[in-house]
């Protein structure tokens, strides 16, 4: 049998601020963190969930003029769940330390920038950073290069789903014994004129008719699509056993993850939500869990009107009637590969303090909805044995990963 | 603004070099560039002061003076 896999730190950095506190707070208080952005002036959507007050330098990354901002986010965040571990950053190198850590965007503010350099100065005016700061997998590398990190390194794309998939590749890693400390989780800073322009081309984005706090409604029947977030989410896993021997306390068990490909349309889900329910089902299997152990779903739901749907759909069809659901994408919006990771420290998070945040905005349940036990208004107090949070990622990229209490 | 004043504010700011290290003698090394610091730094120059200085240039810099020497015979 597998060795048990447990997360030892979290580290967040999100709409509501630097640390996991103020995240945890967020999704309890439930209400939206959306707003206008000064930087989306020109573009046809201008309200977007952004980490506020970040100031890198201040919170200890290096040189961060040098980085893409999704690596800074990412940077930070490590750090804290590094802390919370109780490993400090040390100059030594380590070879049983693995960095998975994934991102949708990468550095796109990065080459956006840099895109309009050379078109405008030539060849001569493109920052030779432009690949060290905007690659895809630079916040892992940068991550590794922190804490010395020589297991493997990994920057897992599954668009919306990469945070999931880091971390449930993590899992894997320590499971098969290639490392001992994993940094897993995901990272973005999209809030971007291409990322947001080309979103809204294709219908994503709540056109915003709504006052900005409004208009992300995972589930209701008034929803019109997501409002795009950023953030970096990292969890360090650990073998159970090898966390209580050094006499550190578990936070939760990532006890399940499950993947699959709708293979069926590059942006729209699986019409019957087929791809949605595999990864359910595997979860539960690797987990050795039945449906009816799991307390609460932390769902993908982004608000747009086709996933929230199916969506609920699948999960009927696989965790069965009356399973707790909410989306703290009403709060936080949607950070892509990094709301994976949020999402999966929430939900993390829940089976150790025993609470499921609310839905925020959600007051006129979609039919779609109809034997789901939708967590609305405040926050349930009561203890969540089992928690599972899925993730879709465009290209009909599926996680899901559920979580025990330690 | 005075070139060194430029050249002093974007080793400061871009990348985080320490001001008591920013002295005529100072070297790449001293102040940990690497080589693509080296043509950020050369990039960065140019946009802000319009003055060229090549690859080849900065691999013969040795000093913070001799980049001063360069911003200053270009002017």
């Amino acid at each position: 049998m597998a060795a048990s896999v447990s997360v030892s730190g979290i580290g967040a950095v999100s709409p509501a601020g630097i640390g996991l506190a103020p995240l945890v707070g967020a999704v309890l208080a439930g209400r939206s963190l959306a707003a206008p952005d000064p930087t989306l002036r020109s573009c046809p959507v201008t309200v977007a969930c952004r980490v506020p007050e970040f100031d890198p330098k201040a919170l200890g990354v290096r040189r961060p003029a040098l980085l893409d901002r999704y690596t800074q986010l990412a940077l930070v965040a490590a750090d804290e769940a590094m802390a919370a571990a109780g490993h400090s950053v040390t100059d030594r190198e380590n070879a049983r330390i693995a960095v998975v850590l994934g991102s949708g965007a990468g550095g796109t503010a990065t080459f956006e920038r840099q895109t309009l350099a050379l078109a405008a100065g030539g060849a001569d005016d493109l920052s030779p950073m432009v690949l060290p700061a905007g690659l895809l997998n630079m916040a892992a590398g940068q991550v590794a290069i922190r804490f010395g990190a020589m297991g493997p390194c990994l920057a897992p794309c599954t668009a919306c789903a990469s945070g999931a998939t880091a971390i449930g590749l993590a899992k894997q890693l320590l499971e098969r014994d290639e490392a001992d400390v994993v940094l897993a989780g995901g990272a973005e800073a999209p809030v971007t004129p291409l990322y947001v322009a080309a979103f809204a081309r294709m219908g994503a984005l709540s056109p915003g008719a709504r006052p900005p706090v409004e208009v992300c409604r995972p589930f209701d029947r008034a929803r019109d699509g997501f409002v795009i977030g950023e953030g970096a989410g990292i969890l360090v896993l650990e073998r159970r056993d090898d966390i209580l021997a050094r006499g550190a306390r578990p936070v939760a068990d990532v006890a399940g993850y499950g993947a699959s490909a709708d293979a069926s349309h590059v942006t729209a889900p699986h019409p019957q939500g087929r791809g949605a329910e595999l990864a359910i089902g595997r979860a539960l299997q690797d987990a050795g869990l039945a449906p009816g152990d799991v307390a609460y779903l932390n769902a993908h739901g982004t608000s747009t009107p086709v996933n929230d749907a199916v969506e609920a759909r699948a999960v009927l069809a696989a965790l069965g009637e009356g399973m707790p659901v909410s989306s703290t994408k009403g709060v936080l919006g949607h950070a892509l590969g990094a709301a994976s990771a949020l999402e999966a420290i929430i939900a993390a998070v829940c089976t150790r303090d025993g609470w499921i945040p609310p839905t925020a905005n959600l007051v006129d349940p979609d039919d779609a909805c109809a034997g789901l036990d939708l967590v609305v208004g405040r926050p349930r107090r009561r203890p969540v044995a089992a928690a599972m949070s899925t993730s879709f990622g465009f290209g009909g990229q599926n996680a899901a990963l559920l979580f025990t209490a330690a | 603004m005075e070139s060194l004043t430029v050249l002093k504010e974007i080793l400061v700011t871009k990348f985080d070099v320490e001001e008591s290290l920013i002295t005529p003698d100072a070297t790449f090394e001293s102040m940990d560039l690497d080589s693509l610091s080296q043509v950020e730094l050369g990039t960065t120059l140019r946009k802000r002061l319009g003055v060229r200085i090549t690859d080849a240039e900065l691999q013969a810099v040795e000093t913070l003076a001799d980049i001063q020497r360069l911003l200053t015979t270009e002017h």
